[in-house]
């Protein structure tokens, strides 16, 4: 492990770009060429150890796709993964390999994360045995912990998957991905399909885990009020491209961006006299055709001419980015 | 067994409604001994996590529950009972009751056009309307919901999520003359920037037609939105019957209360950060072996001790809180009064509302022998 350096992030994406072939018919092929969907479209974000990067954006914004990118799960089109400093995006072979034991994932739904018909204790136990980490013994009294750390019992080891709760899976998911000691952990929406109380039980154990091991982790979540508790600084994604991010409480108290107003007063409050309107037209545009310019213009109350010319360039604040022609 | 007496305005009077699953001998108790009325426009929610059985009740109300389900008790709609009666339940089922589900891809056919499918709920609800006169009213439903007319000819994979929503909504409210509409998580599919749209659709068309509702979620942001009051549900039983301002402000249940601290409050931001969100230890009891007492005393913070293992709590009206009462003294202008409690109007199933009840000398209403 590089020498432990708090300025230093632990990963760093730099313009980092993923584009997807469109499948279309031939006729539409020989009219228009081969198209292409900006899954992600030039982000630059960076995460230091025992750090909480957030990026939240609505279905299709590419922040799920950006995170597997980041663990070379997606293949980048163009810009730089760093590592420790160290740019990785090319790495093949044992390097890569070394660097997958170095970040983990946690997955959207436990169920499906999951091989259904094996005990859960060689759930966990598959990494150590994948990376050939110590002896049978050795691997048996690693599960054991791990299962302790993540609040299961040890008879929750000798069950099958089926018989635990959606909120037991998802802390043998946690495990599985604490098993390698990673330095660097990406969470996809890891309370989704759990129920309230649960998810706060989640998202209490990624902070313990985040301070214990001063893991840096990138939290991917549609659900604002639980990124602002839990993140240190919040990206706000939409349509491949980061369009706003600060620290969490400033972003939730001055949102600068229109895109992230609209997200923020969408939010169900706890006021009977809080009256929620509609603060959007319309849904997320197909991400196969964007709209020039700034790509949320469509759906923008505060549109202007220029916002369908020009991309609107990144002003930065102090640690407030906001990209918005009419942000100032 | 008393009841509670039911006003003959009541649209919807459910009485003692059980549900269970399974093997008779040892049934899953789904839904348990439930008490619901709902007034002519008014809108009722049904606040649960997974498991509570809220969905397994709302589909009930419709005799929706599949042939493997065992279901007691009674369900009046306008003064007919319908509960052991298939005819009766047919004719009210989605004419005078409509339903909207909480998965809008798999409400609809996928080999049928959109226009298609309307067209037939048009026909079966409004007989008197010719085709062409169907036809038009099928665009102007649509229309009504933000759908352009020409999509009538579109199969459902064509439109997004949130579109075949608002297409089952207009199915709901607009394709016949509903009196009730029944919404089992209307919004939980959809992103937040559509579920606002949404909910602004479904206030829009309640205060146009003026019919009630009962929405089912775990969403209790939703529920502020869209209802009058609200009941909580856990283990199957209603556990707490209050109003929006009651469930924020004063919740009765300890269930409630640690529920509304479990999701962090976007309002406190800066208070919460840096410490963990309140969690409730377990899980949901196992409704085929529920525990015999308070099904929620193993989670609780509250616990009293041996009474609340033993035995189970009645549904008793909660003194109020002082602070509700100040609440209800100092509503701010504009606000409906209707959302505030008022004595009575807070019901819970807790030992400690019952001791605290009971030496209040408060009157106890619509207690079951």
């Amino acid at each position: 492990m590089n020498a432990p350096d708090a300025a230093e992030p632990v990963i760093a994406a730099d313009n980092l770009s993923v584009r997807f072939p469109v499948h279309t018919g031939l006729r539409e092929r020989l009219r228009t060429g081969r198209r292409q969907l900006h899954a992600v479209d030039g982000v630059s974000l960076a995460v230091r150890a025992s750090e909480t990067v957030a990026l939240i954006g609505e279905s299709g914004s590419g922040k799920s796709t950006f995170g597997k990118a980041l663990l070379h799960l997606e293949t980048a089109h163009a810009g730089a993964i760093r590592f420790h400093g160290d740019d990785v995006t090319a790495a093949t072979g044992d390097r890569l390999r070394e660097l997958r034991r170095r970040r983990q994932l946690v997955f959207q739904n436990p169920y499906a994360a999951i091989n259904r018909r094996r005990l859960i204790r060689d759930v966990i136990a598959e990494p150590l045995r994948y990376h050939q980490l110590g002896r049978a013994d050795d691997r048996r009294a690693r599960v054991h912990d791990l299962a302790g750390l993540v609040g299961l019992s040890p008879e929750h080891l000798d069950r099958y998957p089926h018989e635990l709760s959606g909120g037991q899976l998802q802390r043998v998911v946690i495990a599985r991905a604490l098993a390698l000691e990673p330095e660097f952990l990406v969470a996809d929406e890891p309370t989704a399909s759990l129920d309230v109380s649960v998810g706060a039980q989640i998202v209490n154990l990624f902070a313990d885990m985040r301070d214990r091991f001063g893991l840096a982790l990138l939290y991917i979540s549609h659900d604002l009020p639980t990124v602002a508790h839990l993140a240190d600084r919040i990206a706000v994604m939409y349509l491949g491209r980061i369009v706003e991010s600060a620290p969490a409480a400033e972003l939730v108290e001055n949102p600068r961006h229109p895109y992230t107003q609209v997200l923020l007063a969408s939010v169900p409050r706890r006021d009977p006299g809080h009256r929620r309107t509609a603060p959007a037209r319309g849904e997320v545009p197909d991400a196969a055709d964007r709209p020039s310019g700034c790509h949320f213009r469509t759906r923008c109350p505060l549109a202007m001419p220029v916002c369908a010319e020009q991309v609107p360039a990144a002003q930065v604040h102090g640690e407030h980015m906001v990209a918005c022609h009419a942000a100032t | 067994m008393i009841q509670a007496p039911t006003k003959t305005t009541d649209l919807l009077a459910v009485t003692g409604l059980g549900v269970a699953y399974g093997d008779p001998a040892a049934p899953v108790r789904a839904v348990v001994d439930v008490d619901l009325t709902v007034g002519r426009g008014e809108s009722v929610g049904i606040v649960g996590e997974s498991g509570s059985g809220k969905s397994t009740l709302l589909r009930a109300l419709l005799g929706l529950h599949g042939s493997g389900a065992a279901v007691s008790g009674g369900i009046a709609v306008d003064g007919v009972q319908l509960a052991h009666d298939p005819a009766a339940m047919r004719r009210v089922r989605g004419g005078t009751v409509s339903m909207v589900f909480q998965d809008p891809v798999n409400a609809f056919n996928p080999a049928y056009t959109l226009g298609s499918q309307l067209g037939r709920l048009v026909a079966l609800h409004r007989p008197e309307l010719g085709r062409e006169q169907r036809r038009a009213h099928v665009a102007a439903m649509l229309d009504r919901v933000g759908i352009p007319a020409h999509r009538t000819r579109s199969h459902p994979f064509e439109f997004s999520q949130g579109q075949l929503q608002r297409c089952m909504i207009a199915a709901a409210f607009l394709a016949g003359r509903p009196a009730l509409v029944l919404a089992d998580e209307p919004t939980t599919s959809l992103d937040v920037t559509v579920e606002a749209q949404i909910v602004e659709l479904i206030r829009d068309l309640r205060a146009e037609l003026g019919m009630s509702m009962v929405l089912v979620t775990h969403n209790l942001g939703l529920v502020a939105d869209l209802c009058d009051r609200v009941h909580v549900m856990y283990a199957g039983r209603f556990v707490e019957h209050t109003t929006i301002r009651g469930l924020f402000d004063s919740p009765a249940h300890p269930y409630t209360r640690a529920l509304l601290k479990s999701a962090p409050d976007l309002d406190r931001v800066r208070e919460s950060r840096g410490s963990r969100l309140p969690t409730m230890r377990g899980g949901v009891p196992d409704l085929a072996a529920p525990p015999p007492g308070c099904p929620f005393a193993p989670r609780c913070d509250e616990h009293l001790g041996e009474v609340c293992d033993r035995d189970l709590p009645e549904l008793l009206p909660v003194p109020l809180m002082p602070a509700a009462r100040t609440a209800h003294g100092t509503a701010p202008a504009g606000q409906a009064s209707d959302t505030l409690p008022r004595p009575g109007d807070v019901r819970a199933r807790c030992h400690r509302h019952a001791a605290s009840a009971l030496s209040g000398g408060t009157a106890v209403e619509g207690v079951k022998a």
